[in-house]
């Protein structure tokens, strides 16, 4: 268990760091900086420490091997090279495969592929390359031969013994197989240093610094204890296995072989990986399995659904028993208790408020969670079309229900690659008209109304309506006359016909099949909108406004022959009072002119009952709205008013009923049915 | 009862660290970067510090070298992966007491600890 916790800290913490190290890749590209290889190499160096103690060599080895390759760009003796770039996205690529494989319990990727291309890299790199790449690589060049004396220290020595100076030889075995000998050479000089003087050693403290040490280290020393404290801070050290102090009279200079003690029993043998090479990492944590949890926990979704859908069932109950105070308050005989259940209605009521407030809140992710994969996929889609694009996503990092991001995830790939395919122009095209050959294409997302915008904009060619128009045409989605009386704006909303495509075949970017429509009736779905505008030659925008939460809606509750609808406001854009002189007929249909505007005028229960028509045009109100293709006026019979309501899913059978987008409780206790508009007719 | 200050920008290495250390009742404050650990350094007053080498907005060499300055009594062990070597060169000059590799052996690191708080 304690296993699979720490895993999976781990893969989340991973998946963290490939997202970043993509992004940082990708602007590594366009601009190098120190600061973005270093995160780049930060990142790798994380997943090897954490993979190096879950016991993964695998991934030990694929990271430290970048991590190598990094560090020499870092240092400067190598060049970053698209190469090299490439070969991190295939490094980023196999972790991705290598967690997924960890989080599904499938089968691990082989790691032969990669390494083989980092070897090939490193080969081809300009010889600064160690080539480390297993960990027994690593190994310290040994040191010198201790038993020769370097001709300068021997002179000194001498020198200090003719002055009738005292002086020990501390002999130092480390465990051969420690990690950075050489370091653990340095603390022992440092540390002995401390406690005597050192008049030199072999190896000698410069060629310990430049890594020259071994598993041997001798300090001639003199100290007034007789280097009794330098023997023990040396035997405390880390790796040591021996240590002998023996004093030194200058004969037999360094064949100094004596009698050696046992350090510390026992510390040469594990000097261990914790939790051994293969995924055996649980075994050493048993004993300390304690406590530091985090202040983070994983939740199902599906817990989160249904206790959103439990506070909506409160919300609804508050509202009913607030109405059964205020009955009972206003009766005499119930008054007293009618008066004390009013206090506690009102107390359930902020209660519920909160708990459905915090409720929403845990349903909700940052829109940087479906935006990160974007600047990788644009940079692949630009370079297969020949582009040059850069990418920006600017402004704040707005949080929606995960169900409203899951819903625009798709619709924002579509956005993003016709904003490379369509928008986008060839370089030569751009310079050509005098715009800089490197396109651009900014994502923004910002808070408004409690809603949230996020826009896409490029600087590409932009849309033109005449071709627009054309198109629809072509496709017989309008009739040339219809499409002549039509404004530049109208002819754009064309392009979200169903049938639509302005590419002149689906190219391999763009994709086949799914066009605006669909993107806009998928938005529409979760109460979102969508809006497009474009300049010729200076490029497009689409905006996309988005409900931070479909769990409860601000809905219009009109009436029709008796019964309580409920529309989004979202896709409301005006009521009137109809009379029945405002009625007109166009092409023998009723219709409604709202200044200078044609909305075709049906009956809301008419389109219910598949014959739109019916009762043609004899109604007291008229809701404007949209169906996914045109404006529509929903004739009603009543204005109920306006109610936040809690959204119920239809069973499946029911959902699939045109026009239905769900149900709800009104506060009365009754249900209703929440249209949707888009597509009553 | 001691306690340790743990700096690692990993989440992963400082829970790790922290359910070992506590398991074994020290008492433990973690920082994620080399900032966050000096200016916990001062506020905590912790009896060692491990720290890790790699982090951002200020690398544990550079934190190292400002609890340093300040409290030339530091206790601190470096953390390194493999292949760092020059810069646990440099922490050990700069005064970092001890220093453990990663992955480190649970045993090895409460023996660097120990040996730090004069058990």
């Amino acid at each position: 268990m304690e296993y699979t916790e720490d895993l999976n800290i781990f893969l989340e913490e991973v998946d963290e760091l490939l997202t970043n190290t993509e992004q940082n890749l990708v602007a590594l590209e366009k601009s190098p900086s120190e600061g973005l290889i270093q995160e780049i190499f930060r990142a790798m160096h994380t997943i090897k420490g954490g993979a190096a103690t879950l016991g993964f060599q695998d991934c030990v080895e694929v990271t430290h091997a970048m991590e190598n390759i990094l560090d020499e760009i870092r240092s400067g003796t190598r060049e970053l090279t698209t190469e090299i770039t490439d070969l991190l996205l295939l490094v980023l690529d196999w972790l991705s495969a290598w967690t997924n494989a960890l989080e599904t319990g499938s089968e691990k990727p082989s790691a032969g592929k990669v390494m083989a291309r980092i070897q090939s890299v490193q080969a081809s790199g300009d010889g600064a390359a160690e080539g480390q790449v297993k960990r027994g690589a690593q190994a310290e060049p040994s040191g010198k031969d201790p038993s020769v004396l370097d001709p300068a220290l021997a002179k000194q020595l001498i020198e200090r013994l003719d002055q009738g100076m005292p002086i020990h030889k501390l002999s130092v075995k480390f465990n051969p197989e420690a990690d950075l000998l050489s370091v653990r050479c340095f603390q022992v000089l440092v540390l002995v240093g401390e406690e005597a003087e050192i008049i030199g050693s072999v190896p000698s403290m410069e060629d310990v610094e430049s890594d020259e040490a071994g598993a041997e280290l001798d300090i001639y020393l003199t100290s007034d204890d007789g280097g009794v404290s330098a023997k023990q801070v040396a035997e405390s050290v880390q790796d040591v296995v021996q240590v002998s102090l023996v004093p030194f009279d200058g004969s037999g200079l360094a064949q100094g072989k004596t009698q050696e003690s046992p350090a510390d029993e026992g510390l040469g043998e594990d000097n261990g990986r914790a939790g051994g090479e293969d995924g055996g990492g649980g075994d050493t944590e048993l004993m300390i399995r304690k406590t530091n949890l985090g202040r983070t926990v994983r939740v199902n979704v599906e817990l989160l659904d249904l206790l959103l859908n439990l506070v909506g069932e409160l919300v609804i109950d508050r509202t009913r028993l607030s109405q059964i105070a205020s009955r009972m308050q206003a009766d005499e005989a119930t008054a007293v208790v009618g008066n004390e259940l009013a206090a506690l209605s009102a107390r359930f009521q902020r209660t519920s408020q909160e708990l459905q407030e915090g409720i929403m809140k845990a349903r909700l992710l940052p829109l940087r969670s479906i935006l990160t994969k974007f600047p990788r996929m644009i940079r692949d889609l630009s370079s297969r079309c020949g582009k040059q694009i850069d990418f920006e996503i600017t402004g704040e990092q707005p949080e929606l229900d995960r169900t409203v991001l899951e819903a625009i995830d798709d619709p924002l790939i579509h956005i993003l690659r016709n904003a490379v395919d369509h928008g986008i122009e060839l370089p030569e095209e751009r310079k050509a008209v005098g715009k800089p050959e490197r396109g651009k294409i900014t994502l923004s997302a910002w808070y408004q109304d409690n809603q949230v915008f996020i826009q896409v904009r490029d600087d590409g060619r932009g849309i033109d309506p005449e071709k627009i128009k054309q198109t629809a045409i072509d496709k017989g989605i309008i009739t040339r006359e219809a499409a002549a009386r039509l404004s530049d704006r109208e002819a754009l909303e064309l392009i979200f016909a169903p049938g639509f495509s302005t590419a002149k075949q689906a190219t391999e970017v763009s994709g086949r099949g799914v066009g605006m429509d669909v993107v806009r009736t998928n938005l529409e779905r979760i109460n979102g909108h969508i809006e497009v505008r474009s300049e010729a030659g200076v490029g497009t925008a689409v905006i996309l406004r988005l409900p931070l939460t479909l769990a409860i809606v601000r809905a219009l509750l009109v009436e029709c022959s008796g019964i309580t609808y409920a529309i989004p406001t979202s896709s409301v854009e005006e009521v009137l009072a109809v009379r029945p002189e405002d009625v007109k007929t166009v092409k023998g249909k009723a219709a409604l002119t709202v200044r200078g505007s044609v909305f075709p005028l049906v009956s809301l229960e008419g389109c219910l009952k598949d014959d739109p028509w019916m009762r043609n045009g004899n109604f007291r109100y008229a809701v404007l709205t949209r169906t996914h293709d045109e404006p529509l006026a929903l004739g009603v019979d009543g204005l109920i008013g306006e109610e936040e309501i809690v959204v119920k899913e239809l069973g499946r059978i029911l959902s699939r009923l045109k026009g239905i987008g769900g149900a709800t409780i009104l506060p009365q206790g009754d249900p209703a049915v929440i249209l949707d508009t888009t597509n009553l007719v | 009862m001691a306690k340790i200050l743990v700096a690692d920008d990993a989440m992963f290495m400082r829970n790790r660290t922290s359910k070992l250390l506590t398991a074994n009742g020290y008492e433990v404050v973690e920082a994620a970067n080399g900032e966050e650990a000096v200016k916990l350094y001062f506020e905590e007053k912790p009896d060692v510090v491990l720290m890790d080498i790699t982090m951002p907005e200020m690398d544990g060499i550079e934190a190292l070298k400002q609890l340093r300055a300040k409290d030339p009594d530091a206790k601190v062990i470096m953390v390194t992966a493999m292949g760092q070597k020059s810069m646990v060169l440099e922490a050990i000059k700069a005064g970092a007491r001890d220093f453990i590799v990663k992955p480190f052996d649970p045993d090895k690191l409460l023996e660097a600890v120990r040996k730090q708080c004069g058990q």
